[in-house]
């Protein structure tokens, strides 16, 4: 198993920095299958006539137009897990913490029941100077390569 | 505590729907009072962009969101899960969602049904909605009851500017 902190998830949250941790299985763990795809790539809009909501109108020329499409196989994560943190929160923090909701996700994953992923308490709060602290420490975190995080060789992080 | 469920499912359905929307789709209406930590989405066609999703309570044609979760990107391809998070839900409430990019897995028949507006509507405002007759899109989140995380209004004013 691995993970990565995905930018697209990290924001500020009442006051606190929120990081997302997308965790992912590799070919020898149980269950790879299901999150192991093979998708269509639309590299362009479909041509057919769509109605008002932007759907087709005609389904069975949509399936066929999908089915021509060319593909790619990909992981998609198992599980996509936030936790929020304190605007201090170093760089070694956010690999620690990584690494030990990778464990945790990973058995819940096995269990069945990824809905015991657990968070510690925290405070969220209205205090303006903390919530700049987490903004500028979201922005922060969004440019960061966590692969290069120093002492932390045992990581899972990607 | 007890346990929460709110979302018609989070499934690989017939159809699909657009982003740039707003959607509440009706099925499965909360059960219960508290906070929702997971939420399960399925993506449709190409990864989902600007990702979120909410509570949502109101009667007729008029809603008003209650909390959401900013998510981000949503892969496709497979059911998507997303743990971890905190959002305010009120028995009898929707779930809904929005994106800047992408598509959800939708039913367009035989579900309960779903509002539709044009617009970003995951504000603290009242909208105005137009009903999807048997649609449902691929949602579904749980949590336990218990007292919210509310903050007081201001902040919750202020979060409501967030991304």
């Amino acid at each position: 198993m691995y993970y990565k902190i995905n930018p697209t998830g990290c924001t500020e949250r009442n006051g606190l920095v929120q990081v997302r941790f997308d965790c992912y299985l590799e070919p020898a763990d149980a269950g790879y299958a299901e999150h192991h795809v093979t998708v269509p790539i639309m590299t362009e809009p479909y041509p057919g006539k769509v109605d008002a909501e932007g759907i087709p109108e005609d389904q069975k020329d949509f399936d066929k137009w999908i089915a021509s499409l060319p593909t790619e196989t990909r992981d998609n994560p198992f599980c996509c897990h936030f936790r929020c943190f304190e605007p201090d929160v170093t760089d070694a923090d956010l690999v620690k913490a990584g690494d030990e909701i990778l464990t945790m996700a990973g058995a819940n994953f096995q269990k069945g029941d990824l809905k015991q992923n657990t968070n510690p308490k925290v405070t969220f709060t209205t205090n303006l100077s903390k919530i700049t602290a987490s903004l500028n420490r979201v922005e922060s975190i969004k440019t960061t390569d966590f692969t290069k995080v120093v002492n932390l060789s045992d990581s899972k992080v990607k | 505590m007890g346990a929460i469920d709110i979302g018609p499912g989070a499934t690989d359905r017939p159809s699909f729907l657009p982003f740039n929307k707003t959607y509440i789709t009706l099925g499965n209406p909360a059960n219960g009072s508290g906070t929702l930590d997971t939420f399960e989405i399925f993506a449709y066609g190409d990864t989902m962009e600007g990702c979120k999703i909410g509570t949502f309570s109101g009667s007729g044609t008029s809603y008003t969101m209650r909390d959401y979760e900013s998510i981000g990107n949503v892969s496709y391809g497979s059911k998507q899960t997303f743990t971890g998070k905190s959002c305010d839900v009120v028995t009898g409430d929707y779930i809904g969602w929005s994106s800047t990019y992408g598509w959800i897995e939708a039913s367009t028949s035989g579900a309960e049904g779903q509002y539709v507006n044009d617009n970003n509507c995951f504000d603290s405002s009242e909208h105005t909605y137009s009903f999807q007759t048997g649609y449902a899109s691929s949602l579904y989140a749980t949590g336990a009851t218990g007292a919210t995380a509310s903050l007081p209004i201001f902040a919750y004013h202020y979060n409501n500017m967030r991304p």
